[in-house]
């Protein structure tokens, strides 16, 4: 047995993660729409990488679920895989944190997601009135 | 008129039962001010229930067209197991027939809480009976006993079979001697035997759940704002809100 410690020193200060990141603009929804849409990650991992996928969840759907984006990673962070369902095109490597709330920018606020969430509204509404 | 009920009693958990509005109509008009409760979705659809916290802290464990069970894990704190139910009416079950579905319930409850390895549980609901009948008092029913005391035993053997104790608050509300109202429903008949008031609506608590600070965390609501909810005569107005009185209740967990 080695009668040294022979491992480096860490850092132990909580670094801000891209699940955090995720999770941070799927608790900003549900105000925006009186909870009737909210959104929620869920996480997995398989083969030394990790999944966070940010899904739509309409309680009041039967909790239907629509699955908005993903990123994927290994346990380094940068770069990750970010895909957007809604637009296929956005998908990106993403280098950063910066390049991360970019890409995350560009799709929670692209037509297609507000199509997405405006057509989930009328639904529980019509289905409501 | 519910959403005024909510925030003027700090609600956390709203549990409806036969509700006519759809989630998303009750939703909105609780989230009208600002955006504090979630729709907690299940398959039960008599029982509907809302609250302040996100749906991802209370999933359910077991439910049935009449009751939802649900364990509420909110960070930092002990799990609880809700039960919400809603049995059938007087007006086309039998005693009899009210008595055996409730030993169902009851022995759905004993299962769940092996499931989850723990009876810190909190059943509520409208039971369409009276606290005092055969199914609510039963060892093998839901063996709710009118004293925190007895309650505080934890369980009691009957026959070789140990059976756990719910300690019943809604004892202590009945009459006239009561703070409010003396039940939750009132209903008048030409018969023998008749009650006037029946006690339909009550919550039942697991002694591990049980604190000893005071019977005024459980009441019947009679006012909302400056609505009264009862007639001159003190009966449910159900031009005004429903014909059973709301119950509120706390719980320290």
């Amino acid at each position: 047995m080695a009668d040294k410690d022979m491992w480096g020193d860490f850092e132990l200060e909580s670094i801000r993660t891209p699940v955090q990141i995720l999770k941070e603009q799927a608790a900003a929804l549900g105000p925006k729409t009186r909870n009737l849409v909210v959104a929620e990650v869920r996480s997995a991992s398989e083969l030394s990488k990790f999944y966070h996928t940010l899904q739509l969840v309409v309680p009041t759907l039967d909790g239907y679920r629509l699955n908005l984006l993903q990123l994927s990673h290994t346990i380094e962070m940068y770069p990750l895989d970010f895909e957007f369902f809604g637009d296929p095109s956005l998908a990106q490597k993403v280098a950063s944190e910066e390049e991360l709330n970019a890409a995350l920018r560009r799709a929670l606020s692209a037509p297609k997601t507000k199509r997405i969430i405006s057509g989930i509204l009328g639904q529980v509404i019509s289905i409501a009135s | 008129m519910l959403n005024q009920a909510v925030h003027e009693n700090d609600v956390d958990v709203l549990i409806l039962a036969e509700c006519a509005n759809v989630p998303a109509e009750i939703l909105t008009g609780l989230n009208q001010q600002t955006t504090l409760f979630h729709y907690a979705s299940g398959i039960c659809e008599s029982i509907r229930i809302f609250t302040s916290f996100s749906q991802k802290f209370i999933r359910p464990v077991h439910e049935g067209a009449r009751f939802t069970m649900r364990r509420i894990q909110l960070p930092l704190r002990a799990e609880v197991l809700l039960v919400a139910a809603h049995m059938p009416s007087k007006l086309r079950w039998r005693d009899s027939s009210q008595e055996h579905e409730v030993i169902s319930l009851a022995d759905d409850i004993r299962a769940a809480e092996k499931r989850v390895k723990h009876r810190r549980t909190v059943l509520v609901g409208d039971f369409n009976m009276q606290p005092f009948e055969n199914g609510m008092t039963s060892a093998k029913g839901l063996h709710g006993v009118m004293s925190r005391q007895i309650a505080s035993r934890g369980t009691r053997i009957v026959q070789e079979r140990e059976y756990p104790f719910f300690y019943n608050p809604m004892w202590s509300l009945m009459g006239d001697l009561s703070d409010g109202p003396p039940g939750s429903y009132y209903y008048d008949s030409a018969q023998q035997i008749e009650h006037y008031w029946w006690m339909f609506d009550q919550v039942l608590i697991r002694p591990e759940l049980v604190t000893n600070s005071g019977d005024n965390r459980y009441r019947l609501l009679t006012k909302i704002g400056n609505k009264s909810l009862v007639d001159g005569k003190g009966k449910p107005n159900s031009q005004i809100g429903s014909d059973h009185l709301p119950l509120y209740f706390e719980i320290d967990f």
